[in-house]
């Protein structure tokens, strides 16, 4: 995974902003997820079709850590979403 | 809702011919209620209890007791398992709540079975604010609010709860966990118009606290438990679930929703409908 990387959003997960976070609901496991505000954006991001890079350079302005920490972030983010089958990888 | 009840005489359950798709535990990891899909149909079985087929496309039910087992636990299963869940399928929001009426607006209670829903909604009723249901919650969507609907006028106590809330000295054979129905009367209140919803509380498992404990539950938390409480029939159905989800959405935006622990001890009521009460009363600043 690097900053190429472009994730699908799996069919199955359903989302609603709700109190400043993003819930999400994965149909097929009946399980739930929230991100938080960072978090919401990235997966809008990646419901756009944007690479991890391409998201980091569109809104790493807005948040005060280092554009260095942020790729990493959205790094462990992107990890994350997969092992949890939220996204799969793009093209796979 | 339109919905026919047929019933056949008694018959001892076999096993289904296909594995339950879901199934309901108590908390002592029983099964209390299996799903089953068959062709256009459902089977929702309550182990030594009944067998209810359900057509969603006739709306129809058809009950098959196990011997031996009382028309009125067949009504009860019917009213307050296989309707709410019917109606969840056609589109209604069903919640496993009690509700009661405080100062023209509704409370609910949400949570499992013996959690207390049923005892809060009766002695808040004796108390003087009636109840709109003991369980199965229908929420409607009106502008602005979210309208309680009133449900049935009787309520269903476990005799230790009746006794201790309606000072009678009758206990019903079979235990303190076996219910009995209270017809709503001058004692216990029914309200039977619709009421605004205000809040929702969570009851959760209880932790024995001295006091009453109210906590605000974070909008995405309190979408997740408005969830696991919402009467749903197949939760393999993507499109219903999917279409909960949202509207569940939509309710946490407008309704605040907390946790209610309180000590369970009741000579301790009054004090904790007091406290809720006062809760409600600071509404929007509650915490």
């Amino acid at each position: 995974m690097n900053l190429d990387t472009r994730l699908e959003v799996s069919s199955s997960v359903v989302t609603r902003e709700v109190g400043g976070e993003m819930v999400l609901m994965d149909l097929e496991s009946g399980t739930y997820f929230g991100l938080d505000a960072i978090g919401g954006r990235a997966w809008q991001a990646f419901e756009d079709g944007l690479s991890i890079g391409e998201l980091c350079e569109q809104i790493e302005d807005e948040f005060e850590v280092s554009p260095e920490q942020f790729r990493e972030d959205m790094i462990a983010l992107a990890r994350n979403l997969l092992e949890q089958k939220l996204v799969t990888l793009s093209g796979d | 809702m339109n919905l026919h009840f047929e019933q056949t005489a008694p018959c001892a359950q076999t096993p289904r011919p296909l594995k339950p798709f879901d199934r309901w535990l108590s908390f002592e990891g029983e099964e209390t209620s299996l799903f089953y899909r068959e062709s256009d149909q459902y089977v929702v079985r309550f182990p030594d209890r009944a067998d209810f087929i359900i057509s969603l496309d006739r709306q129809t039910v058809t009950c098959t007791p196990a011997p031996g087992v009382s028309d009125n636990e067949i009504e009860v299963l019917y009213f307050n398992q296989i309707i709410p869940l019917v109606m969840g399928c056609n589109g209604e929001l069903v919640l496993h709540a009690s509700a009661v009426v405080i100062d023209g607006r509704a409370i609910a209670f949400l949570g499992p079975t013996r959690r207390g829903k049923s005892t809060l909604a009766a002695a808040f009723a004796k108390a003087g604010h009636a109840f709109l249901t003991d369980d199965g919650l229908i929420l409607d969507r009106d502008d602005e609010d979210y309208l309680v609907r009133p449900r049935a006028p009787s309520l269903r106590l476990c005799s230790d709860s009746e006794a201790a809330i309606l000072q009678t000295m009758e206990v019903r054979p079979g235990g303190s966990h076996v219910k009995g129905r209270i017809v709503a009367g001058d004692e216990i209140r029914f309200h039977g118009k619709p009421v605004p919803l205000a809040a929702i509380y969570l009851l959760p498992e209880p932790q024995q606290p001295d006091r009453t404990e109210i906590v605000r539950l974070s909008r995405p938390v309190a979408l997740s438990e408005l969830l696991k409480h919402s009467f749903i029939l197949d939760v393999e159905d993507r499109k219903r679930v999917k279409d909960l989800f949202y509207r569940l959405a939509s309710v946490v935006k407008r309704i605040d929703c907390f946790a209610l622990d309180y000590p369970r001890r009741y000579p301790e009521l009054p004090g904790v409908i007091d406290s809720l009460i006062k809760h409600v009363r600071r509404g929007d600043q509650a915490s």
